[in-house]
């Protein structure tokens, strides 16, 4: 057996830098893997883009599926036909609630049920189970809820193929439509019970609250006229921390506002709002920045969720947890509505076209934040270049000045104990980072954090 | 009902042999009451049709070991559930670790073996080196027999 086995999230690690007084003066988040996908797709034909892109992650190909082929419907210069638009929209969704669910009940609330300070070795899905089986049971059948709509849409679970340029390939048929629908009542229960027990489990992490990434930045995110939360299409805008509009552009003009920094310390790119420069521009995007930018969400469990949301510290990373509990009973309520549209069994699903342009450029929200595909093609329809910026690469900025802010709140050179190690994890968690998306290689992500006295020498590290 | 479950990346040279494997044996004639998945890797949703089989069949890569080498073990529950705790970071479990789950939310595991089989070469790629190559048709012998034998 290969152990650890996964092949899916990438390679990380963190430095904790001490000073001499043994105090934490710096921290940085590195990632370690290769990127690779924007290279190996040169030279193929444009509309292999989706499916290729896709195969960046076993996670959120979904949402790799969306952007790549929205980026195709620019290169064809197409507006694609109503109903395919909310298919795409309802597939998106089931994505983003899976994900979410995987972020939430597996990874994160080992830390939130069992404590930060908890044995590591009960500190993962398992403890889950032993501690609170029920909780475990709705994360099973929630990832279920989300798994099983992309397999009745798109005929698989991982990497369907079903949304191409132009639209989706087939329309959706009234039984798999009720089969949807059915499932709804059960998710939306798991999605509102489980928001009910977190609401009622954060007074005890007023520390993590404070420290987890707690400081002013900008947030940006896709949005649309109606400043409901969108995470499918709309202009690209960034507000302050104050709420105040910054800057709202047509996501073809993105590089009139973003720039990457190469780092010399990792392979993922750090974006940054180009008009404020590097690293001032840093900015958050994914469920905490979309919550901050809209008025509503639109439907009406979420906007009861979202106005007692908004008496949280928003400034907080620690509250993406309680963001995307809100983002999964959005996602199960806008499904229903999707569903119920009139349109919704219509047979005109896509459009054909060859090129039009030779630029194309198409964006969506994926669970992280969003999701920026960028292709340029020859006369012949092949990609000549690529540019992938990602929800994780977004947050890049953030999360290293989150870890330095919770390795300076929790460590000191007197004894590093798990719970502290824990916290500097719990922090990037927050995020719910993809590696394997933003350095768009296929690896895995067993965390490696190193604790370095003034003169470089390890004191401390551990690995998961 | 038996469950066959091949899991390893296609792409990344040996570690592919558990779904190719079973990808076979799913195109061969067998009996009604036989299921087959392939995946890239063990998710704790896995539980649930874990916890519905009288006998689940894994098929991994193993890194050590003679190439092509095959064993084949039966999984027991961990006394020590932190000895297949899946790590922090990650949503993947282990054969082992999938049981305790189904035992704690399902309240039953099935019988359970491991057969692994040794690699040495997972670079990006996807053709078998040729000892893993070599020990295809006893694995499909080996799996056949234990499917017959199995308790449903």
């Amino acid at each position: 057996m290969i152990d650890p086995v996964t092949r899916i999230e990438g390679h990380s690690k963190i430095t904790i830098q001490l000073d001499d007084a043994g105090k934490v003066q710096d921290a940085h988040f590195h990632v370690t893997q290769v990127r690779g996908f924007e290279k190996f797709c040169e030279g193929r034909p444009f509309q292999e883009m989706p499916s290729l892109m896709a195969r960046i992650c076993g996670i959120c190909p979904v949402s790799h599926l969306m952007a790549s082929a929205k980026a195709c419907d620019a290169l064809m210069r197409v507006t694609i036909p109503r109903p395919a638009i909310h298919l795409r929209r309802i597939m998106n969704l089931a994505q983003i609630v899976q994900s979410h669910a995987l972020s939430f009940f597996y990874l994160s609330a080992p830390d939130l049920l069992l404590g930060m300070d908890a044995d590591p070795g009960q500190r993962n899905i398992l403890g889950l189970a032993q501690a609170n089986p029920g909780m475990a049971r709705d994360g099973v059948l929630l990832r279920k809820f989300g798994q099983s709509t992309i397999e009745i849409l798109g005929g698989k679970r991982i990497h369907p193929g079903w949304v191409v340029p132009g639209g989706v390939s087939e329309p959706l048929s009234s039984e798999k439509r009720d089969q949807i629908k059915a499932m709804l009542p059960e998710a939306l229960a798991i999605a509102q019970r489980t928001l009910v027990w977190f609401k009622g489990a954060i007074g005890q992490y007023q520390d993590e609250i404070d420290s987890f990434a707690n400081f002013p930045s900008l947030f940006m995110g896709l949005a649309n006229e109606e400043d409901t939360l969108e995470l499918y299409d709309g202009q690209l805008r960034f507000i302050a921390n104050d709420g105040k509009l910054v800057a709202e552009v047509s996501p073809k003009d993105y590089e009139s506002v973003i720039a990457e920094a190469v780092l010399p310390d990792t392979y993922l790119k750090a974006p940054y709002y180009k008009p404020l420069g590097y690293p001032e521009g840093m900015y958050r995007v994914g469920p905490l920045a979309r919550m901050n930018m809209i008025k509503s969400c639109g439907t009406p469990l979420a906007d009861e969720a979202l106005a007692e949301f908004r008496q949280q510290d928003h400034n907080s990373s620690f509250h993406y947890h309680y963001a995307r509990l809100i983002e999964i009973l959005f996602g199960l309520e806008r499904m229903k509505q999707l569903l119920n549209e009139p349109d919704i069994l219509d047979t005109n699903v896509r459009v054909h076209a060859s090129p039009n342009r030779h630029h194309g450029i198409g964006m969506s929200e994926a669970p992280r934040g969003t999701l920026m595909h960028h292709y340029e093609i020859d006369d012949n329809g092949l990609m000549t270049r690529a540019n992938l910026i990602i929800a994780t690469g977004h947050n890049n900025l953030a999360m290293n000045r989150g870890v330095l802010q919770v390795a300076q709140r929790f460590i000191n050179n007197t004894k590093i104990t798990n719970g502290m190690l824990n916290r500097v994890e719990a922090v990037i968690r927050t995020y719910d980072p993809c590696l394997s998306c933003s350095t768009h290689a296929v690896g895995q992500m067993p965390l490696h954090i190193q604790v370095l006295a003034p003169g470089g020498d390890v004191v401390d590290e551990i690995k998961r | 009902m038996i469950l066959v479950i091949g899991y390893g990346n296609p792409l990344c040279g040996d570690d592919g042999i558990g779904p190719y494997v079973v990808e076979r044996l799913a195109d061969d004639e067998s009996p009604a009451d036989v299921e087959y998945l392939t995946l890239r890797q063990l998710t704790p949703e896995l539980a649930e049709p874990v916890s519905q089989a009288d006998t689940v069949i894994f098929v991994d890569a193993a890194d050590g070991g003679t190439t092509g080498e095959i064993t084949c073990h039966k999984l027991t529950l961990s006394a020590e559930p932190s000895e297949t705790a899946p790590g922090a970071f990650t949503h993947h479990v282990n054969a082992a670790a999938l049981l305790e789950i189904a035992r704690l939310l399902y309240g039953r595991h099935p019988v359970a073996y491991l057969f692994k089989v040794a690699g040495e070469n997972f670079e990006l790629g996807d053709s078998f080196s040729s000892g893993v190559e070599s020990a295809l048709p006893l694995l499909l012998d080996q799996l056949k027999a234990k499917i017959t034998r199995s308790e449903r």
